[in-house]
C-alpha cells in the first residue's frame, strides 16, 4: 500500500542525494506556484522571485526534511508566508477599480468597457475581459484572494486551505463565501454572457 | 410561511459556496439539492456562482520566464557560497572594540596634552605647536600609533624641560629628562 505521496518520495530521494528528484519537483510546481503567487500579489516578476525563494527554502531544508504533512500543503504554506511578508512590506498590488492609473503623461481614468454591448469573439475583448476579471480578483482582500486562488486554481480542499492559511475550516468557508459575494458585485455584468 | 421561506433561502445561500466546492456533508448536500429544485431564486444564485467560478478559472496562466531555472540555480550556488563564508571564524568584530579603545586613549592623551599646553603660556605653546606641525609633516606619525606615542612622549619631555628652565617646575616630572 502506498503510504507516501509522490512528492514526498521525490523529496526523500533528493534528501538521499538524487538531485534529479529536485528537478522533477521544480518541473511540477514552478508554473502553479508562479501563478498562485502572481494571482495573490499581482506582480509577475516579484512572483517569480518569490517562487524561487520558495524553492530555495525547500532546497536548503532537504537535509532536515521530515514528511509531517502533504508536500504541496507545506510548499503552499511557505508561499503563503512569503506573500504575507511581501504584503507587509507594502508591495502588494491591491487595487480599486475606481482608482485612476498614474502614467508619465498624467492620470488616466480606468474605464471598464460595457461588455454587455460587445460580443466576446475578438481577442481584444477577450483580453479586456481577462484584465477585468484579474483586476476584480486583485481587488479582493488578501485572505479572500488567497483562499479563492487555492480553491479555484489549485483545487485544494477546505482542510488543506485551512492548514496553509493557518485558520479553521469554517473560517475558510466564510472567506470563500465573502470572496464570491464580492466578485459577484464586480463581475455580475459579465455573467451569463461569456460563460461559453 | 413566507418569512420561513426567506430565512431558509438566506441559510441556503450562505452554504451555496461550500455546496459548489463539494465541501458539505451528505445531509447538507441533500438539503441544498432539494431546495434548489424548488427555489428559482436560489437556483439562479447558484448558476451565477458557478459561471463566475468558470470565468475566474479561465484566466490565462502565465508561463515561467525562459531563464527562470537558470536564475534559480544561480541563487542556489550563491547561497551555498555564502554558507561557506559563514562557517569561517567571525573575526571581523574583533578589531572594532580594540580600535575604539585605541582612539579613546589617543584622544585622551592628546586632549590632556593640549590642556596642559594652554595652561603654560603663549611662548611655550607656540614652541610646541611648531614642533607638532613639524612632526605632522614628517612621515607616518599620524598613522603610526607607536610613532604617535613617541611623538607625544617627546612633546611631554620638551614641555618638562621648558618648565624646569623657566623655573615653573623644580624637578623632572616626565621621567625622561633625567635619563639624558
Amino acid at each position: 500500500m502506498k503510504i507516501l505521496d509522490d512528492d514526498i518520495e521525490l523529496m526523500l530521494s533528493f534528501q538521499k542525494g538524487e538531485k534529479s528528484c529536485f528537478e522533477k519537483i521544480l518541473e511540477k510546481y514552478e508554473k502553479p506556484l508562479i501563478n498562485f503567487i502572481f494571482r495573490t500579489i499581482g506582480d509577475r516578476w516579484a512572483a517569480e522571485d518569490l517562487t524561487q525563494e520558495v524553492f530555495l527554502r525547500i532546497y536548503r531544508s532537504a537535509a532536515t526534511y521530515k514528511p509531517l504533512a502533504k508536500f504541496s500543503t507545506w510548499l503552499y504554506k511557505i508561499a503563503f508566508d512569503l506573500c504575507i511578508d511581501h504584503q507587509r512590506k507594502g508591495k502588494v498590488k491591491t487595487i480599486s477599480l475606481n482608482d485612476p492609473i498614474n502614467t508619465e503623461e498624467g492620470q488616466i481614468i480606468r474605464e471598464i468597457p460595457d461588455l454587455s454591448q460587445i460580443t466576446p469573439d475578438t481577442s481584444i475583448e477577450k483580453r479586456q475581459i481577462s484584465e477585468t476579471v484579474q483586476a476584480a480578483v486583485l481587488s479582493l482582500p488578501a485572505n479572500q484572494r488567497l483562499a479563492l486562488t487555492l480553491r479555484i486554481y489549485e483545487n485544494k480542499s477546505y482542510q488543506e486551505i485551512s492548514k496553509i492559511l493557518g485558520c479553521s475550516i469554517s473560517a475558510v468557508e466564510s472567506l470563500l463565501f465573502r470572496a464570491r459575494q464580492n466578485l459577484k458585485q464586480k463581475l455580475s455584468f459579465l455573467i451569463g454572457s461569456f460563460s461559453d | 410561511m413566507k418569512g420561513v421561506i426567506v430565512v431558509k433561502c438566506k441559510r441556503v445561500r450562505r452554504k451555496l459556496s461550500a455546496y459548489l466546492d463539494g465541501e458539505l456533508n451528505d445531509k447538507g448536500k441533500e438539503i441544498i439539492t432539494e431546495h434548489l429544485k424548488e427555489c428559482t431564486n436560489c437556483r439562479k444564485e447558484f448558476t451565477i456562482l458557478s459561471e463566475q467560478d468558470e470565468l475566474v478559472t479561465k484566466l490565462e496562466a502565465i508561463e515561467p520566464s525562459v531563464n527562470f531555472r537558470i536564475r534559480f540555480w544561480k541563487k542556489v550556488r550563491e547561497s551555498e557560497g555564502k554558507e561557506v563564508v559563514k562557517k569561517m571564524p567571525r573575526l571581523s568584530w574583533l578589531p572594532v572594540p580594540v580600535m575604539s579603545l585605541l582612539i579613546v586613549i589617543i584622544i585622551s592623551y592628546v586632549s590632556g596634552f593640549y590642556f596642559t599646553l594652554y595652561a603654560k603660556g603663549e611662548n611655550l605653546r607656540t614652541q610646541i605647536e611648531t614642533q607638532v606641525l613639524e612632526n605632522f609633516i614628517a612621515s607616518a606619525h599620524p598613522l603610526n600609533p607607536i610613532s604617535l606615542l613617541n611623538f607625544c612622549n617627546e612633546c611631554w619631555e620638551a614641555l618638562c624641560r621648558r618648565a624646569q628652565s623657566q623655573k615653573v617646575s623644580s624637578k623632572c616630572i616626565c621621567g625622561r629628562c633625567e635619563n639624558q
